[in-house]
């Protein structure tokens, strides 16, 4: 399992590009739909979330500055984007 | 403190420049959520002051309504005036309600409008919008919608009613765009009206007794609505495309900065933050503060 998951995290910024070109499409496709688009990028987030924290953690190089970076940079992307479609 | 520390990173610690530094990020963070606060202080002491200034005209949505008809080999809808009149009045009772719905908090349904400007119908339907800033992006996002889409390419009707109106809602200048259809032709035992895919079949007792609107005003094509102080969408989005931005450069210079002095620091992904900022700063710039319903 370990050794799945290590081969799968160097894919990581691949499953980030991926999901973020999906997303994009998503959200331009539901102009409209501030329900839906919130639901989008409230998945994107949780999903680079998880890649990145995942490829540290994996990557033994996972400490609590890090962690905080990727949180705070999720944030301030979500409050932008929450704060024009609300 | 130096100046270039802020912008890049340190010379001999090779620590972060202070601008992407997590304290940085949680400054941003607060600066957001205190101009968010702001917004809904500012729309509820000063109705109006804040909103969107839309270009929409009723003639364009007709026009562009039936273009998509005709797309479709259906024929196109002529103007009712009872039914632009309806749809007038069920914008002025959002506002006067407060409300951004189908049927309003005080139990009036879209049918009550229909039959009080006295369009006697037998098939009906109703597409809403707001705060959109033109009639294409009104009726493309209506298009998108499988249940908006049916109302507009549904063959039954024959008479089309529309209304752009301003007003304030929410606290907030906006403006609402309200699209009803119908046809008197006999269809069915009970007449019924289409809203969001569903068939609202209307009760004989309420089409005989529907209230009517007499004492609202009637339509005015001119819109004397004054322009809002501050569009806190295009506001919002200056800001917010500008931090991310800078965070973005910042970023790109200390990766490129690091690289050249042949440092490793161990810090978090550049390239993944670059990567999910440029798509946030993407969706910023492609955002528009409309919504249907």
């Amino acid at each position: 399992m370990r050794k799945k998951i290590l081969k799968l995290q160097k894919y990581s910024p691949f499953f980030i590009l991926l999901s973020s070109i999906l997303a994009f499409s998503a959200v331009l496709k539901f102009q409209g739909f501030t329900f839906v688009q919130f639901v989008i990028l409230t998945i994107l987030s949780v999903l680079y979330l998880s890649f990145a924290l995942t490829h540290h953690f994996f990557d033994k190089s996972l400490s609590f500055e890090i962690m905080l970076e990727y949180v705070l940079t999720v944030l301030l992307a979500l409050i932008i984007l929450y704060g024009l479609l609300l | 403190m130096e100046l270039h520390n802020w912008f890049l990173p340190h010379k001999e610690t090779h620590k972060k420049a202070h601008l992407i530094s997590w304290e940085a990020l949680f400054c941003y963070v607060l600066i957001f959520i205190i101009l968010q606060v702001s917004f809904s202080i500012v729309s509820f002491i000063k109705p109006g002051v804040l909103g969107i200034t839309s270009q929409i005209s009723q003639k364009n949505l007709i026009e562009l309504t039936n273009q998509e008809r005709q797309k479709n080999d259906l024929p196109t809808l002529s103007e009712n005036s009872s039914l632009s009149q309806a749809a007038y009045t069920k914008a002025k009772n959002m506002f006067t309600e407060n409300y951004w719905a189908h049927f309003a908090p005080s139990g009036k349904t879209p049918w009550d409008f229909i039959l009080g400007a006295g369009y006697r119908f037998t098939f009906a339907g109703e597409n809403l919008a707001k705060n959109f800033y033109t009639d294409d992006e009104v009726v493309k996002a209506w298009m998108v919608s499988p249940t908006h889409k049916g109302n507009i390419l549904n063959p039954k009707y024959q008479d089309i009613g529309m209304a752009v109106v301003e007003g304030v809602l929410n606290g907030q200048k906006t403006t609402l765009v309200v699209q009803m259809f119908g046809t008197t032709t006999a269809l069915a035992a009970l007449p019924s009206v289409n809203i969001n895919g569903h068939n609202f079949s209307v009760k004989k007792n309420e089409y005989e007794s529907a209230p009517q609107f007499f004492g609202i005003e009637q339509q005015s094509l001119a819109n004397s609505f004054a322009r809002p102080f501050i569009d806190p969408f295009q506001a919002s989005r200056a800001l917010g495309v500008f931090v991310i931005f800078a965070v973005i450069v910042l970023l790109t210079l200390d990766f490129a900065v690091l690289k050249k002095r042949g440092v490793f620091r161990l810090n978090s992904n550049h390239l993944a933050h670059i990567a999910f900022l440029t798509t946030a700063a993407a969706i910023t710039l492609t955002l528009n503060p409309g919504s249907i319903l």
